[in-house]
């Protein structure tokens, strides 16, 4: 059925002028563990297209930030190889870094600089011009409603206008593909809304969102297609509304349970 | 890659320098302190001292041989006479009392002892005792001089030797040792100390909030990220460990000029090339204690695992100090080569006027060699899987 699907969207991609920004092809990775390797990601393969939002759904330990690192460069894979404009991750970890913005809602920025100060500081490490820096602040700023509080200190400023900050340096350079982990985890209702907002706009944009969530309606809210991840292996992958069409549910969380229970259920033997 | 180091450096130091408490403790705080702690220290001792003197004590004397001891001790000491019988429960009265002495004589064989019974608990028991044991002294004298006029001498016929001291030390170098004892080991707990939380902050405190990820995944390499950071927290220690000798040449300075202080120092001695020597061997630790600040702090997955690491090079530094305090520096170059060592010991060098050019240079390339060797070790971490991992 995997296959199916697969072959089901490199159809719709080809449709969409085959044009897909990352791509994962058989991508291992494993960790040394004190009961030996931990298979964290095994034989994951998806690709992304622009305008598309893609989620990685699965339980904690799943290996989707695992996943979301090595798309980012944070992690190098075992095996299998990972593309981002189809530069490898590996031998053009500069030009992938160039093209992507890494996002983390553990991301919890602190200290006494301010959202301004910050920005031009990424800016720097994405070695821009302080004037295209300042150009790309303005329409953050107006983009993300931050004026009112761009240059208070970080220290003073309440967890949404951080969360903003927090998206705001990481898309500084303007990025053309981003990787959000776990997008809503640990924010207010408040602050979750106008992170899916501003995930939704990304999209709109044209560029290519990959997300983690063990949330299933955050999913349902955002995503095109969707990749169920149990165990480090990609046991599902397709678009909402077709697996809505093949379990006979709208529900996401009954539809994944289903998938984890014919793959041998979530909890280890 | 010096230019995306100092990226980083540039706006951690910024952060830094926009937190007030983080200025109050690195700047503020030592020159405050320094002077504060030394003036307290004097202040106390002298007027400890003071107190004492004043105090009206009440000596027991027990078979008294004359009257002249009481005349001598009273030029000496303030106190009231009393006679005692020499009875065990006479004593309890030192024992209870902070301003009780008791001296007790006998005579065997034409030779006089003197018994002094005090409380040694008690500062002002302790000062009498020591007024008394010089005012036996000086009734000895007394005693030896009356009977050598029966032989026809004085006291100056038996001195056969005049004894005379003349230091011989450079002139600069004089009136400094004070300083020579206190400095190395201020400047290695500040040292250490100021890197300590600002070199966890930056690294393990980094993990902890989650905002080491997002500057990997960026243009400048993480070797420039793992050396500006060390930069960074050197720079910290820097100023942490100059204001702190700034603040203790205030303090001995104001020192010198009280009297009967006793914890003067030359501070003339101090010229423009003994300053920058003294900098530079202060560079040379703030940085190596600096590198390894960072590479401890980065190992570690969260702050609290991260003092758990360097709490043992900070008891090592402390430990190291006191240790060091009152040793004269080595001629040895093998401890030359030994890091924060031959720093310490430089420093008392320079501050005597003993310095020398080998043991000076060694101790730079020694230590620069470690942080060198330090900072590739960090690069490599950065450079790793391992600097990701965390607590969450």
């Amino acid at each position: 059925m995997l296959k199916l699907a697969w072959e089901a969207y490199i159809v719709n991609i080809e449709h969409l002028g085959g044009i897909v920004l990352v791509r994962l092809k058989e991508v291992h990775k494993n960790f040394k563990g004190k009961k030996g390797i931990i298979k964290a990601v095994d034989g994951v393969s998806f690709e992304a297209a622009p305008g598309e939002i893609f989620g990685l759904l699965g339980p904690n330990g799943a290996g989707k930030t695992t996943t979301l690192r090595l798309i980012s460069t944070l992690l190098k894979p075992n095996s299998g190889e990972i593309t981002v404009f189809g530069f490898d991750t590996v031998k053009n970890a500069r030009e992938v870094r160039e093209r992507i913005g890494f996002l983390t809602s553990d991301m919890k920025l602190a200290g006494n600089l301010s959202p301004r100060e910050l920005m031009y500081f990424f800016g720097d490490l994405n070695h821009i011009d302080r004037k295209t820096v300042g150009k790309r602040i303005d329409t953050l700023a107006s983009y993300l409603d931050m004026n009112d509080f761009l240059d208070e200190r970080i220290s003073k400023l309440s967890t949404g206008m951080k969360q903003k900050a927090s998206i705001a340096v990481s898309i500084i350079h303007d990025p053309q593909v981003i990787v959000f982990d776990e997008p809503t985890n640990g924010l207010d209702i408040i602050t979750a809304r106008t992170v899916t907002e501003i995930i939704k706009d990304f999209k709109e944009q044209g560029k290519t969102v990959i997300i983690s969530t063990h949330v299933m309606s955050v999913a349902e809210k955002l995503c095109d297609r969707v990749g169920i991840i149990l165990k480090g292996k990609l046991v599902e992958i397709d678009y909402l509304k077709s697996l809505y069409s093949e379990y006979g549910s709208e529900d996401l969380e009954d539809i994944f349970f289903a998938i984890a229970e014919k793959e041998g259920g979530l909890v280890d033997a | 890659m010096l230019k995306d180091s100092i990226i980083i450096f540039k706006k951690e130091l910024k952060s830094l320098f926009k937190d007030r408490r983080s200025i109050f403790f690195l700047i503020i705080l030592p020159l405050v302190l320094m002077p504060g702690l030394f003036l307290t220290i004097g202040y106390t001792a002298s007027s400890q001292e003071k107190k004492a003197a004043e105090t009206v004590y009440r000596v027991g004397f027990i078979n008294l041989p004359d009257e002249k001891f009481p005349e001598i001790l009273s030029k000496r000491l303030l106190y009231e006479g009393f006679y005692k019988s020499f009875n065990a429960s006479d004593f309890n009265e030192v024992t209870s009392s902070d301003r009780t002495v008791i001296v007790e004589f006998n005579k065997n064989d034409e030779k006089l002892t003197a018994k002094i019974y005090y409380n040694s608990v008690s500062n002002k028991s302790k000062y009498a005792m020591q007024v008394i044991v010089s005012a036996l002294n000086a009734y000895e004298k007394l005693l030896l001089s009356d009977k050598l006029r029966s032989y026809s001498l004085t006291l100056d016929d038996l001195r056969l030797i005049d004894i005379s001291s003349v230091d011989m030390a450079p002139k600069e170098a004089q009136g400094t040792d004070f300083l020579a004892v206190m400095l190395p080991y201020m400047i290695l707990i500040y040292i250490f100390a100021g890197s300590m939380n600002i070199g966890l902050d930056t690294t393990a405190g980094e993990k902890e909030r989650g905002t080491l990820s997002p500057i990997l995944v960026n243009q400048v390499s993480r070797t420039s990220i793992a050396t500006g950071k060390v930069f960074y927290v050197m720079t910290a220690g820097l100023i942490n460990s100059v204001s702190t000798f700034i603040g203790l040449v205030i303090a001995f300075s104001i020192l010198g000029s009280m009297p009967n202080s006793g914890l003067s120092m030359n501070i003339s001695a101090l010229t423009p090339l003994k300053l920058l020597c003294l900098l530079i061997t202060i560079l040379t630790v703030a940085g190596l204690a600096s590198a390894v600040m960072v590479l401890l702090g980065s190992l570690a997955k969260s702050m609290k695992e991260g003092g758990a690491y360097v709490m043992p090079f900070y008891i090592g530094a402390v430990i190291m100090g006191v240790a060091t305090m009152q040793m004269d520096s080595p001629k040895n170059l093998i401890v030359s080569l030994i890091p924060i060592l031959n720093s310490v010991f430089n420093m008392k060098d320079i501050i005597t006027s003993q310095i020398s050019t080998l043991r000076f240079l060694l101790m730079i390339l020694s230590n620069l060699a470690v942080m060198a060797i330090v900072i590739f070790l960090t690069a490599r971490l950065y450079n790793s899987e391992k600097i990701l991992e965390s607590s969450e």
